[in-house]
């Protein structure tokens, strides 16, 4: 007993002490810090984008070509993208329910996919953008195609990201087998989806 | 403390006034209370703290209210001139200020330049667009007691167009036209200045205003419209294109 | 792992350790300090003997003044340094939540202020358009200030500060909300980690629009497009940046100014032996100053070609604004109020501090008040009341903190009266540099301005340009004196025997002075009490002691794996 009550913390004074205590009873009740964390950062992202979208909108407003510019979108491509990344999100929320079921071999599985379907947007972008240049539409062309590759291009970007995300977190819970990484993986999937939402009508069904 | 005022309209002054007036006593009073406190309470004069507040102290809370019935005068005031400069600055209401007071309209419009102004006038006959428009670098020429109406923008930067006797500032922005007014009352040469960062030259954007007698502002006109071979429609820089184009929407409109 | 076994480089360079990196940044801040103050003495040397410096290069002093001041003083060393020094031992917790990001964080800083020096001596020289960075200046350096390459260079850096900023701001809210220790609900709090909380907040909230706003000033410059330039055929809107960045500066101020007064808020009850007047009042009146802060963005644009009618919204709430303040402010000095007030040195900066934060407040209504603000907008009067917020936030504020946790930090002293004849010194040149601004912006001098030769309604007022000039070099020179002395105290200071030498109640004073790595030992901190109990009655008062520690620390018991793991 004695040895039990041993303060290992050279330098406190002996007052401060109270007394003796369980280890178990100290267990912070709070949330888990990765989950509040990651909630912190996609709102500042969404924060990002939606300053974004309001800009385009307040230009919108006064530029009156907004709408006859947009029909030269390619909705085809876009239509097919849509659903390549609601397919993405369905198979995160299957990685996520498999790895709290600790079916970590099939979890892991849908993680891939998951990512597969970020390259194939990603890659399907980059072949829209290169229609569009082909046909003479640059950033600088007018507001409308300005906000275009602005906001679709950190979209991109953003898609890139949570493809290189999901590829990060398919190695790290191997070992780990970390149910916050493959839930926050996730959570920054439906993320990048939920603003698409909003993108495709802005650009593309106006 | 300001330069002279060279406008018989108090509004900014008044303002200026009251929120400085104001600030003055609050600070100096909290300062008062703030050095007794710390005298009084000091260790040495009080070597044991207690929790509690004597009421006379409590009362200081009314040192809020005071700070919110400042706030609230001091707001109204504003807005009731702030609504004269800025909301009712249009042609017709101008106007009708000049008729009360017998007073003349100058319509200006002033273009911002790395690093100069430009000002046009639309000359003798009032109409814009027409042979005897005139166009004046860095020198505005004003009769007294007159209303001056003036279109702000800019062709390459932001500027600012500030003229410290009459109290007014506005922001000089490119594709933006934008309209103060003031009137003139003295006689005089004041100086413009420029009080938006618009590159190297900013502190050397220096113009004038010339407030000249009704008779001798009259002579003037004559003399500079018929000299006065730029027109502003011939000048290719944006600014003016610019300044055009809002000029016909709002014709357009009418 | 003891200290021994792990190398210099993971313990003092790439350190996950808090304290560590809390001190990592309280030192680049310092550094930093001294370039930006370097800065501000050769700019003012020009402006009292004009031509020193070319129209260019003051203008790029200036930019750079401001900037570094805000983003690479003021931050690392209020939220950076005294956040990751004060939160995880204020809540006793035993590092942040998450270490790894948090020296990400640190070296992202570093990297930042690497690329800002770099900027200043690129061919072209440093981007020279304001702190503000404005567009069209900005946006078309080529074509306006010629210095392309510096003013990309300055971008990336503001721009790899900001997300240094936001890692650790994520760490810090992660931390607090879910991190303290048993008993220690939001209430108990003690305020600097409110402080901290709110400007984390604060901070996630109104950068990200800016982010927003600096990727389209990045794609006028690299990409042509015109968000916020205007061509004859293209008209954009420089008027928006000007909404995205305000939308962020309004908040960033109080994003710096909450932790100052955290400082204060934890310097006054320890050195008046009394608990706040009402806590809970000064908790609400941040959060409700917080959430206002929101909506008055736009009095910086009050001339700037905002609708009229919107400008009469932005003044109400600016003016509004003043009454949460004004309440925290009176709550604060009624806390004086039969106190026992020792005038330690951390209490003569934290009340000189306070006396600082009255004048900036208070000169703040002109500018807010939108009609007198005509004439103030852009003067001196402008430069001046910011000074007397941001100085006072960033330095008196800043100082009083490093008096009063000098010893918990360090394990050394700072000595007494050197500190006392510190503050006095610097309040007087402070003073002698600041109030001046007033005056000139009163008499309507435009600020940016490399001179005021050329109006001839300025031409009076050089002697105070030289009087502003003469009380800054006096004001450096103080600095730079305490600076070396800094730096001395932590290798040669006395050491301090008491771990709580100012008989204070959080919890920082009940770990060893400095604290072990993971803090607490094999014990671990739990609150039973609000935070500030001073001049408590009782049965301690009968014993002779005037306070009541918010904890104590109990020692854990050994789980039975952990026995056996000895055992074997
Ligand atoms: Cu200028
Ligand atoms: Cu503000």
């Amino acid at each position: 007993m004695a040895q039990e009550l041993k303060v290992e913390l050279e330098g406190v004074s002996k007052d401060a002490i109270g007394g003796v205590i369980e280890q178990e009873e100290l267990e912070p009740a709070g949330a888990p810090p990765a989950r509040v964390g990651f909630w912190v950062f996609i709102a500042g992202e969404v924060i990002i984008l939606l300053s974004l979208i309001a800009s385009a909108i307040y230009f919108r407003l006064t530029y009156p070509h907004w709408h006859e510019t947009s029909t030269f979108t390619n909705v085809i491509i876009s239509t097919i993208n849509t659903f390549i990344l609601l397919t993405g999100s369905l198979t995160a929320v299957l990685a996520h329910h498999f790895a709290f079921a600790d079916a970590w071999k099939k979890a892991r599985r849908f993680l891939l996919l998951t990512m597969l379907c970020g390259l194939a947007f990603v890659g399907m972008k980059a072949y829209e953008y290169s229609l569009e240049i082909h046909h003479g539409f640059y950033p600088n062309t007018d507001p409308f195609w300005m906000f275009y590759y602005t906001i679709t291009g950190i979209h991109g970007l953003h898609v890139f990201a949570g493809a290189c995300i999901l590829f990060g977190v398919w190695l790290y819970v191997r070992k780990t087998k970390s149910k916050y990484a493959v839930e926050n993986a996730a959570l920054y999937w439906h993320f990048v989806d939920l603003v698409w939402l909003y993108i495709f009508p802005m650009f593309y069904l106006t | 403390m300001r330069p002279l005022r060279a406008t018989d309209y108090p509004g900014i002054d008044l303002s200026i006034d009251i929120v400085l007036w104001g600030i003055v006593i609050v600070g100096i009073f909290s300062f008062i209370i703030l050095a007794y406190g710390l005298w009084r309470f000091s260790a040495k004069r009080n070597p044991v703290a207690s929790r509690t507040i004597p009421p006379a102290f409590r009362r200081l809370v009314f040192l809020d209210i005071a700070v919110l019935i400042f706030d609230i005068v001091l707001l109204a005031v504003n807005i009731y001139f702030w609504a004269d400069l800025f909301i009712e600055n249009d042609d017709a209401s101008i106007q009708e200020r000049a008729a009360a007071e017998n007073a003349e309209v100058v319509y200006v419009k002033a273009i911002g330049r790395q690093f100069f102004w430009t000002f046009l006038y639309p000359g003798p006959d009032g109409q814009w667009n027409t042979n005897d428009d005139i166009i004046r670098g860095n020198t505005l020429v004003l009769p007294a007691n007159a209303y001056v109406a003036v279109d702000i923008t800019a062709n390459d930067v932001l500027h600012s167009f500030f003229l410290p006797n009459f109290r007014i500032k506005y922001d000089a922005i490119p594709g933006i036209n934008t309209r103060v007014w003031f009137k003139t009352t003295r006689e005089g040469k004041y100086e413009i200045a420029c009080a938006e960062l618009c590159g190297a030259g900013h502190y050397k954007m220096r113009g004038e205003v010339e407030v000249l007698s009704q008779k001798n502002y009259q002579e003037w006109l004559q003399q500079v419209s018929g000299n006065s071979y730029l027109r502003y429609a011939s000048l290719t820089t944006q600014g003016e294109s610019t300044l055009h184009n809002n000029e016909q929407n709002s014709e357009e409109t009418e | 792992m003891s200290a021994a076994e792990t190398s210099w480089v993971k313990q003092y360079l790439f350190s996950t350790d808090h304290k560590v990196i809390g001190k990592q940044y309280l030192l680049t801040g310092l550094f930093m300090a001294l370039i930006g103050g370097i800065l501000a003495v050769a700019f003012r040397t020009n402006l009292a003997s004009p031509g020193v410096l070319s129209d260019s290069a003051y203008l790029r002093l200036v930019t750079y003044h401001g900037s570094i001041m805000f983003f690479w003083v003021a931050m690392p060393v209020l939220l950076g340094g005294f956040g990751n020094l004060l939160i995880p031992l204020m809540i006793g917790a035993r590092d942040m939540a998450f270490p790894t990001l948090n020296m990400l964080s640190y070296w992202t800083f570093v990297v930042s202020a690497i690329v800002l020096i770099l900027s200043f001596f690129v061919p072209g020289g440093g981007f020279s358009g304001g702190w503000t960075i404005y567009p069209p200046l900005s946006a078309m350096p080529d074509a306006f200030l010629g210095e392309h390459l510096g003013t990309i260079l300055f971008l990336l850096a503001v721009a790899l500060e900001f997300a240094s900023m936001l890692m650790g701001g994520v760490n810090f809210i992660a931390t607090i909300i879910t991190m303290r220790t048993k008993g220690l609900s939001f209430f108990r709090l003690p305020l600097m980690i409110w402080m901290q909380l709110i400007a984390s907040v604060l901070f996630l909230l109104s950068v990200t629009p800016l982010i927003a706003g600096a990727f389209m000033l990045m794609m006028d410059i690299f990409a042509g497009t015109h968000f916020f330039t205007v061509t004859a055929e293209h008209t954009g809107n420089p008027i928006l940046f000007q909404h995205l960045f305000w939308f962020f500066g309004h908040p960033e101020v109080y994003v710096i100014l909450f932790p100052a007064l955290g400082i204060i808020a934890e310097i006054f009850p320890a050195n008046t032996r009394r608990p706040f007047y009402s806590y809970k009042t000064l908790v609400w009146t941040a959060i409700i100053a917080g959430v206002l802060s929101f909506l008055v963005w736009a009095h910086h644009q009050f001339v700037a070609g905002i609708n009229p009618y919107s400008a009469i919204w932005f003044s109400v709430f600016t003016v509004a604004i003043s009454v949460p303040f004004s309440i925290s402010l009176v709550v604060m000095g009624l806390s004086l109020v039969n106190g026992s007030i020792r005038f330690t040195a951390p209490m003569v900066w934290a009340v000189g501090a306070y006396a600082m934060f009255i004048i900036g407040g208070l000169t703040g209504l002109p500018l807010g008040a939108f009609t007198a603000d005509v004439y103030f907008h852009d003067t001196y009067f402008v430069v001046a009341h910011f000074h007397y917020t941001v100085f006072t936030i960033a330095v008196l504020s800043a100082i009083a903190g490093l008096y009063y946790w000098f010893p918990k930090w360090f394990g050394r002293q700072l000595n007494e009266t050197f500190g006392k004849w510190h503050a006095i010194l610097t309040l007087i040149f402070y003073n002698g540099f600041a109030f001046p601004g007033f005056f000139l912006g009163l008499a309507g001098h435009p600020r940016r301005y490399a001179s005021l030769g050329f109006f001839e309604y300025l031409h009076e007022y050089q002697w105070v340009h030289v009087m502003m000039t003469v009380s800054t070099y006096l004001l450096f020179a103080t600095q730079l004196v305490f600076a070396v002395y800094f730096i001395y105290a932590i290798f040669k200071g006395k050491k301090v025997e008491d771990p709580n030498p100012w008989k204070a109640t959080t919890l920082e004073w009940l770990a060893p002075s400095p604290p072990p790595h993971l803090n607490w030992g094999n014990t671990h901190p739990i609150v039973e009490h609000d935070p500030y109990e001073y001049a408590v009655n009782g049965e301690l008062k009968a014993k002779g002691i005037d306070f009541l520690p918010q904890g104590k620390l109990y020692v854990l018991k050994k789980s039975d794996a952990e026995k056996q793991e000895q055992e074997g």
